[in-house]
């Protein structure tokens, strides 16, 4: 086994040519945590947007209420982080409810 | 003098929940249910910007993973709908999709009306107002019955 020569000082080195789906599938397969966005909307009513939560996260009434209110103050809210495949699971639920959200690596 | 008002929905003695509703609102569900079929497989339209445009922003809506998910997602509530909207008692799951279509519609409906805030809701017209108001009275009503399981 070898490793290549490393490049000559203010040559750089070019990149094997990684199409974008696959870097983004490479992104996906490092194991880092993804946040779950839920947006305010205008048209949800507010006791929809906490029963859905609790039914789609199971959170209690309180937690719900919280992230609910999180959301409509400041536009968004952190409902959930973990591992990306089920955070676009739970995206898509909430959007079978009429909620938006968003899938974004958790910062 | 004026009859008391029944409730649209109420828990039957078998766990069921009955429906009291007029024609129009059945219709109301059926035609509702129906406008969404297609929501998930049109990209770009206003109702799949709303509902589904922004879950992966790094996402190809292309991408067969969500493709399929997004349909099967829909077909379920449609098809519940359009089977249960003419029926005397419907079960939790399919109550459960009543409000689902109820949610999808109310966002579908506002994002082709291009209505993105508060004030933007408040100036609809007469008609659209009518369609959320009737919407709203239909998912309280809903949310009250499914979560007392006595009510």
């Amino acid at each position: 086994m070898s490793s290549a020569p490393a490049p000559a000082p203010g040559v750089t080195e070019a990149r094997p040519d990684v199409g974008e789906r696959d870097q983004r599938e490479v992104e996906r397969s490092i194991d880092v945590p993804y946040d779950v966005l839920l947006w305010n909307d205008p048209v949800t009513l507010m006791e929809v947007v906490v029963r859905v939560l609790k039914k789609v996260f199971g959170y209690d009434s309180d937690r719900a209420e919280r992230l609910m209110l999180i959301a409509h103050q400041e536009g968004k809210a952190v409902v959930w982080t973990g591992e990306r495949d089920r955070a676009v699971r739970y995206c898509l639920e909430l959007a079978t409810f009429g909620l938006q959200s968003t899938v974004a690596r958790s910062v | 003098m004026s009859a008391r008002r029944r409730a649209p929905f109420r828990r039957t003695a078998d766990g069921r929940i009955g429906l009291d509703l007029p024609p129009g609102v059945r219709e109301f569900m059926t035609a509702a249910a129906e406008r969404l079929r297609d929501t998930g497989s049109t990209p770009g339209s206003p109702g799949f910007l709303r509902l589904f445009g922004r879950i992966d922003e790094s996402a190809e809506v292309d991408d067969p993973a969500y493709v399929l998910g997004r349909q099967l997602a829909i077909d379920e509530v449609v098809a519940a709908v359009a089977a249960s909207a003419q029926k005397p008692t419907i079960d939790t799951d399919e109550a459960e999709a009543w409000l689902k279509v109820l949610g999808m519609t109310l966002s579908r409906r506002s994002a082709e009306l291009g209505v993105r805030t508060d004030e933007d809701r408040e100036k609809l017209d007469d008609e659209d107002q009518a369609v959320i108001r009737v919407a709203y009275a239909l998912q309280v009503a809903l949310m009250d019955v499914l979560d007392d399981p006595d009510g």
